[in-house]
């Protein structure tokens, strides 16, 4: 037993404590002690499955009995584990006849509904007792140790809340429209199948739970009756005191080289010699006359004084003065806070107007103000028609300036010298123009043709929405698609823009 | 809640433990000892034999009064079955049957808990009971790692025990003898618990326990003698 490589804390534990650690321990490798369980516990209800019916009961009842046969080995794997060996599952199952031996006949009789069950089992099992020193050896763990019959106890309701609740979940689930025909005689048949199912679960979760647990209460009392924490602190204890001693030798050890280097260079010691009692006494008052051993000192510091009373007569006929007046403002402030109290309420009301009526005057001023502001900024939306548009849109010049008379004409003239895509562009900066010098629609230098079509949407009649959408929709295939438009479309175009936009004064 | 035991047997990151432990801001660690399905399911039982009794005990008084005492009854009922947890976990952290056992509610971070919590946490019961008398709450106790079922989860409390003061025994008639080296808190502690524990002990367990430290006791009687005597000395200077 190497309590070094203990994988638990070792500290005296309460039995409820110890239960804890055990959920704990088979938390932490529940799904080897569940393998474990199930290797050793399955066969008997699989085995059912096959028989009669009528000896369901009977095989679930041998299934619960038989406990005692499938514990150990979760017992046998634990021990194992807390000292840091982790056994497979086969190696422990190999091993049966050693880890069940002793304990098989007892467990599966007369100790079966022992309450301390779990807690024996450790003693058969891995102190491999038997006969009288076992049973002494369990009066002396046993004493004062009621937790594992608690254990017992309080597994045993778990496990059947657990196989009861197991059952009840499948028939919950189970819809009303099954319980019917052959889907009911299935239902009737597998009852006892359900049963079973639900019991070796609730079986097989709590029994790696209860083991751990007993296993961990069989391990506290050890800890506490032999003082398992207290052999781990000794040993680190003798390990420092150890380490401490051999540092303090070695220390000693080059002091001594030192001297027995150094020795020969040093001048003997010799010692001071003693003076006389008469020379000593002056020794000592000369000594004593230095300022460390007391002296006197005088120190002047200026102090307050607290002020004496009845001195304000002293003040003369100022105080007088100064006093009357003081007592005349104070009526004064009185009267006036009497008038104050009169005039308070209609004041209040007044004041409220008249902040009521500045907040209104403010804002409207601010609103104003706010306008104004917008009108005069550049990116403001409420421009006039006479504030300026953007000069350039994608590149191309869209003030009226720039642009020939009569639009349709000029379009019509370069369809003629069989220039299309000088005619559409024409076509396309004129509207633009239109739009933006003629209806002061407001296109941003930064819009993309598509949010044109967009503004020209929102704010512009159907005929002239319609028509600048197709001609930005031929436009875009031929300026980026690099699509020759046919003479007929354009021409049509032209026409629609003509009635579009033409007739509105350029 | 008792820091002693870290001095005397430091925790080994390996070594496994029901304690958890919770580093405050201020850099202060909590060490709390959390509490396990089964105390916590007998707790429960109890409380619920306590509620039971008053359930009774309104039904016969209330059922005096015809209509309208059948009316406050269901109120009663109601109120006591939700409630009462909470009610007893606001004024001093546990219900009569948490008592029992020294069991607390404690917020996860150590904190006391709040109403907020203790609302949610005793709300889920409504949960953590599905499908048959807390069958889930079982399972999620012992599978979350600190023994929290659903509510304790969603609330982010933990049931603790209170810490527990380890029994001092009286002063023995042994006579004192300083220590022949200084020793640190821990080390201290770990000789006075040798001397708490050693009655306890068997004789011969004493000596080889003892014997670790033969060389360091002095020569005068045994090792097992010596340190008793420390520990006599050891205690005193506690008072």
């Amino acid at each position: 037993m190497d309590l070094d490589r203990i994988a638990i804390a070792l500290r005296p534990r309460s039995p409820w404590e110890a239960m804890d650690l055990g959920f704990a321990l088979a938390r932490r490798s529940f799904r080897t002690l569940w393998l474990l369980w199930l290797v050793t516990a399955l066969p008997v209800p699989v085995a059912l499955l096959f028989l009669p019916g009528w000896f369901m009961p009977w095989g679930l009842l041998l299934t619960w009995w038989l406990k005692p046969l499938y514990e150990p080995f979760l017992l046998y794997w634990l021990s194992r584990s807390l000292f840091g060996e982790t056994l497979p599952v086969s190696v422990v199952l190999r091993r049966w006849r050693r880890i069940a031996g002793t304990w098989l006949l007892p467990g599966l009789t007369w100790r079966r509904f022992h309450p301390d069950r779990s807690f024996l089992m450790p003693v058969f099992l891995l102190e491999g007792l038997t006969g009288a020193a076992g049973k002494k050896r369990i009066q002396v763990l046993g004493k004062g140790q009621g937790g594992a019959m608690w254990l017992t106890g309080l597994c045993f309701a778990v496990e059947m809340v657990l196989a009861l609740s197991g059952f009840v979940l499948v028939q919950v689930f189970i819809p009303n429209e099954l319980r019917w025909g052959a889907a009911a005689d299935f239902l009737q048949r597998t009852g006892s199948i359900q049963v079973l199912a639900a019991a070796v679960l609730a079986m097989s979760l709590v029994g790696p739970l209860y083991v751990a647990a007993g296993f961990m209460l069989y391990i506290s009392r050890r800890v506490d009756l032999e003082g398992w924490d207290i052999e781990l602190g000794f040993r680190r204890m003798a390990r420092r005191l150890a380490e401490r001693r051999r540092r303090n030798l070695e220390r000693i050890a080059a002091l001594v080289l030192l001297a027995c280097l150094c020795g020969p260079w040093c001048s003997p010691l010799r010692a001071a010699p003693l003076p006389e009692p008469e020379q000593a006494r002056v020794l000592v008052q000369e000594i004593l006359a230095d300022k460390t051993f007391g002296h006197r000192e005088t120190r002047y510091t200026w102090q307050r004084i607290a002020k004496e009373p009845g001195n304000d007569t002293a003040m003369g006929w100022l105080g007088t003065l100064l006093s009357m007046l003081g007592r005349a403002t104070r009526s004064v402030y009185q009267a006036l806070g009497a008038l104050l109290r009169l005039w308070i309420g209609p004041l209040a009301v007044f004041c409220k107007m008249a902040l009521l009526l500045a907040a209104g005057a403010l804002l409207a001023w601010g609103l104003a103000r706010y306008q104004g502001l917008r009108r005069r900024l550049p990116m403001g939306r409420g421009r006039g028609k006479k504030g300026a548009g953007p000069k350039v849109l994608f590149g191309m010049a869209v003030t009226p300036e720039s642009l020939p008379g009569d639009i349709a004409a000029a379009c019509r003239r370069l369809l003629d010298q069989d220039r299309p895509r000088q005619a559409l562009a024409l076509l396309y900066r004129a509207s633009l123009s239109r739009l933006v010098h003629g209806h002061g629609l407001d296109i941003p230098a930064s819009a993309t043709e598509a949010e044109c079509v967009r503004l020209v949407q929102r704010h512009r009649g159907r005929d002239q929405s319609d028509c600048f959408r197709l001609l930005t929709r031929v436009w875009l295939q031929t300026a980026y698609g690099h699509e020759r438009p046919s003479r007929r479309e354009l021409e049509q175009l032209i026409a629609a823009w003509s009635a579009g936009f033409a007739g509105e004064g350029a | 809640m008792t820091p002693a035991e870290d001095q005397i047997n430091p925790p080994a990151e390996r070594q496994l433990d029901t304690r958890y432990r919770h580093e405050t801001p201020e850099g202060i660690e909590l060490v709390l000892t959390l509490a396990g399905p089964l105390v916590r399911g007998l707790a429960w039982a109890i409380d619920f034999a306590i509620r039971a009794v008053a359930y009774l005990a309104f039904v016969l008084l209330l059922s005096l009064l015809g209509g309208v005492g059948t009316a406050i009854l269901l109120v009663t009922f109601f109120l006591i079955e939700w409630f009462y947890p909470v009610f007893f976990e606001m004024r001093s952290g546990s219900t009569p049957g948490k008592k029992i056992f020294a069991l607390r509610v404690i917020q996860a971070d150590g904190s006391p808990l709040t109403w907020s919590s203790s609302l949610l946490r005793n709300l889920l019961r409504a949960a953590d009971f599905l499908p048959f008398l807390y069958a889930t709450g079982f399972l999620a106790t012992v599978v979350s790692r600190r023994f929290q079922r659903l509510g304790d989860l969603a609330a982010g409390t933990i049931v603790v025990y209170e810490g527990q003061e380890e029994k001092r025994t009286a002063r023995t008639a042994v006579p004192a003898r300083p220590l022949p080296w200084p020793l640190d808190y821990g080390e201290q502690m770990l000789v006075l618990r040798f001397a708490e524990r050693s009655p306890r002990l068997s004789a011969a367990r004493r000596r080889e326990l003892a014997a670790h430290l033969a060389g360091f006791t002095g020569r005068e009687g045994t090792p097992g003698q010596a340190l008793l005597a420390h520990a006599s000395w050891l205690r005193r200077g506690r008072g």
